[in-house]
């Protein structure tokens, strides 16, 4: 063989090589995301000047849990079913709070029917909700490959050497709004980093674990969050009135002494019995 | 019998009745729907039937100690006449003034109805050293009113607390003393051992 054939042949299997690999890697950066204000004021509406009207709840409260829709078409969105699933578990985090009637998840290809504060009260009067819980989210995946993927130019390492990093970067945020004034009432996000690392051949599913993952961590994180707003948002309310409270027919509690009270009377009782 | 231990004897009988009555909460309840309906004993059962072990626990501790610890004196008879009226009072005036509330339990309402009527009795019999219960009680109440304006704020494990309750009664208990002293002015002041 003569050295420009040789040179042809050498050429020919480098560059197979490299198409092979590039064949597999997905390195890459994808996203899906949904933005709150987009949804309720689609087509470039501007919101409202503020109104000094104060939200009024009747408590205990009906509350629609939702993710706010993304722009359709994109695979890396999450299934109805995942959704739901993550929606649940924030549920079950409040459905015990005694101003909480009841926690209704609202599927989103309801919340995809209609935009706007319109589109809200909708579906408020659909399951009778007060107040709306909106998610939000933003993530970016990233697939990458690391040193050791230098072993998948042997074909074989492609199955069993994990050169492969996905990122997933994770960004939710639940606005709380009174459906009646349509005022934000409170809002808690939650973030998540995540890396996984998977072999060439199991990319496409790895990305797919770290992107799932990274909705679960950050709505766990968003949960917590939530849990710290809504008391903040209480000791808020107490202080400044922003939010009027009156209760439906229905609800009902004991006339009980609590601890505080209980250890000063006792204290005050041991004190009158010595001075005795 | 000894007065001490008549009273421990009364105490104990007390906080078994609680215990019993506890057995029948569904029937002695405070139940707007069931008092409408012609279940009129609710009105004085409700505070003697709690909604959990703990609040049975704590108001009953709170009773022995608010009993022993500065009411001793007061005697049995003016004890069951003076809960029988403020219980009624207190029960009518929560189904009065909140309307949505379908239903109360507890005997705190009445401890704190108990706790004002006789500091200004015995500040007026005894000593005056009872006008600082009374002043306790009231900046107790006026702290859970001003400070909340939701009732589901407070708890007791997992049931909410009708601070409203504790306000009525001890606004009830103090309304009842000053007339009783304004009554009694001038005539012979009422027995006590």
């Amino acid at each position: 063989m003569s050295n420009t054939k040789k040179v042809c042949v050498l050429a020919v299997t480098v560059l197979l090589l490299t198409s092979c690999a590039n064949y597999f890697g997905q390195d890459g950066r994808r996203g899906v995301s949904s933005s709150l204000v987009d949804y309720l004021y689609p087509d470039g509406q501007v919101p409202p000047k503020h109104e000094e009207t104060t939200p009024h709840l009747r408590l205990p409260l009906t509350v629609g849990l939702a993710f706010v829709p993304s722009q359709q078409g994109t695979s890396f969105m999450l299934p109805e079913a995942k959704k739901t699933q993550l929606l649940e578990e924030v549920k079950q985090k409040f459905v015990g709070l005694d101003y909480v009637k009841e926690i209704v998840i609202v599927p989103e290809t309801y919340m995809r029917s209609s935009k706007g504060f319109e589109g809200v009260g909708q579906i408020a009067r659909l399951y009778g909700l007060d107040i709306v819980a909106l998610v939000s989210y933003d993530q970016v995946a990233v697939t990458s490959e690391t040193k050791s993927s230098i072993l998948y130019w042997t074909i074989v390492g492609a199955y069993f050497i994990k050169g492969n990093q996905n990122q997933a970067t994770t960004f939710v945020d639940t606005a709380v709004f009174d459906v009646n004034s349509r005022k934000m009432l409170f809002r808690a996000p939650g973030v998540s980093d995540i890396q996984q690392t998977s072999t060439l051949v199991e990319v496409s599913r790895g990305n797919r674990e770290a992107r799932e993952k990274g909705f679960e961590l950050a709505m766990m994180d968003m949960s917590t969050n939530l849990s710290a707003e809504l008391d903040r948002f209480k000791e808020k309310i107490k202080q400044d009135k922003s939010v009027q409270i009156t209760h439906r027919q229905g609800y009902g509690g004991g006339g009980g002494v609590q601890w505080p009270f209980l250890l000063i009377i006792i204290g005050l009782a041991i004190f009158r019995v010595v001075k005795r | 019998m000894g007065a001490s231990r008549k009273r421990v004897l009364g105490s104990a009988v007390f906080v078994l009745c609680l215990l019993v009555f506890q057995n029948l909460s569904r029937a002695l309840e405070l139940d707007r729907q069931q008092v409408l309906s012609g279940e009129i004993w609710r009105i004085w059962t409700g505070h003697f039937v709690h909604t959990n072990g703990l609040h049975l626990s704590l108001n009953i501790a709170a009773a022995l100690v608010i009993y022993f610890g500065f009411f001793t004196r007061i005697k049995l008879g003016e004890l069951l006449a003076s809960g029988f009226v403020f219980t009624a009072l207190i029960s009518v005036a929560l189904l009065c003034i909140f309307p949505a509330l379908d239903w109360y339990n507890g005997l705190s309402g009445l401890l704190h109805a108990f706790a004002a009527y006789f500091s200004i009795r015995l500040a007026r019999d005894e000593a005056k050293v009872y006008w600082v219960g009374l002043g306790i009680v009231w900046l107790k109440v006026l702290g859970e009113t001003t400070g909340t304006n939701l009732v589901y704020e407070n708890f007791i494990g997992d049931m909410n607390v009708i601070t409203d309750a504790h306000l009525i009664g001890a606004f009830i208990g103090t309304i009842t003393a000053i007339i009783g002293v304004v009554f009694w002015r001038g005539t012979a002041q009422p027995e006590h051992g």
